[in-house]
């Protein structure tokens, strides 16, 4: 078995990819998680560029009819898998026009589907109100890969709203297997010291330590020392582990 | 390894070299899998798409499309 925290994360995210089970990938957590995602991009481009003549026609086409019809055939007739295909392949303007009449239930299935890097522009640009609505249908799956993957693309006003209807396991959770990791800071700041330290709290008691770790050690070194200074006024105990491995990390 | 960047169509991480044959080719077959579902899902999603279009539109997409 690795030690590498980030291997079941990036065997979870190809799994979702490939429509398989995580465990029938478990032979590549001998390889280095850095390079199971570089596998997973190839996968996504593999995956993504193979029919792509058809799905630009399909595109093309589309745009002859009015975007409610078009909103139609994709929840009655494409389904996630295709309406994620084809949701780079759409003028972002027309595709969130499309997005906004898709309910909830079917945006969060189709975001599964996605590729954050052909899509960002779309994600972008879901409203904060919408962004709720399919993050309560991504937390009631307990669809962790999902959330971290679709964080990279959100606006600051998304990301706020979303993070306000997730649990704090859910944001451990979801932190954790984010690609866009760049963004923490930011998430942190939006969460503010006292649910960060909160979440300390969660993980210790979840057996979620590798996950606050990882969301700590991706803070700036000011707001660490920031964080550790408030925790050790507090009660050092109840957060020993995070604090130790926080301590190694930044020694 | 040479079917795995076949299937891929690009050169694979080098670490993967680490896997066994049948553990290669078992990545190879789940690759396959999936290309294949996606080609059988989009044929069939043309199809049910057509019956939602407004009839005077099906043939002008049906030219783009085909």
């Amino acid at each position: 078995m690795s030690d590498d925290p980030n291997i079941q994360a990036e065997i979870l995210k190809l799994a979702r990819l490939l429509h398989c089970q995580p465990e029938r990938l478990s032979y590549l957590e001998n390889v280095p998680s850095l390079e199971v995602r570089e596998l997973r991009e190839q996968v996504t481009d593999m995956l993504f560029s193979a029919h792509v003549k058809t799905l630009e026609k399909l595109a093309v086409a589309s745009k002859l009819l009015p975007v409610a019809v078009t909103a139609l055939i994709a929840e009655r007739a494409f389904g996630p898998i295709l309406t994620g295909r084809m949701a780079g392949l759409i003028e972002p303007a027309r595709a969130l026009a499309i997005a906004e009449r898709l309910s909830a239930q079917f945006l969060a299935e189709t975001a599964c589907e996605l590729d954050p890097r052909r899509t960002s522009e779309v994600i972008a640009g879901i409203s904060p109100e919408q962004i709720t609505e399919i993050a309560q249908v991504l937390v009631a799956r307990n669809d962790y890969v999902t959330m971290g993957q679709a964080v990279g693309q959100l606006s600051r006003e998304a990301l706020q709203s979303a993070l306000a209807v997730l649990g704090d396991q859910d944001l451990l959770r979801a932190a954790f297997v984010m690609d866009a990791k760049h963004r923490l800071p930011e998430l942190a700041e939006l969460l503010g010291s006292e649910r960060l330290i909160g979440l300390i709290d969660v993980a210790e008691a979840a057996g979620l330590e590798d996950e606050a770790t990882d969301l700590l050690a991706h803070l700036d070194e000011a707001h660490q020392a920031e964080l550790l200074a408030e925790i050790a006024a507090r009660d050092e105990e109840s957060h020993r582990q995070v604090l130790d491995r926080l301590s190694r990390i930044r020694s | 390894m040479d079917a795995l960047e076949e299937q891929l169509r690009a050169t694979p991480p080098s670490g993967l070299s680490r896997l066994s044959e049948t553990e290669l080719r078992d990545l190879v077959e789940v690759l396959a899998a999936a290309r294949h579902a996606q080609a059988t899902e989009l044929q069939a999603a043309g199809e049910k798409a057509y019956a939602q279009i407004p009839w005077l539109l099906r043939g002008p997409i049906r030219k783009i499309v085909s």
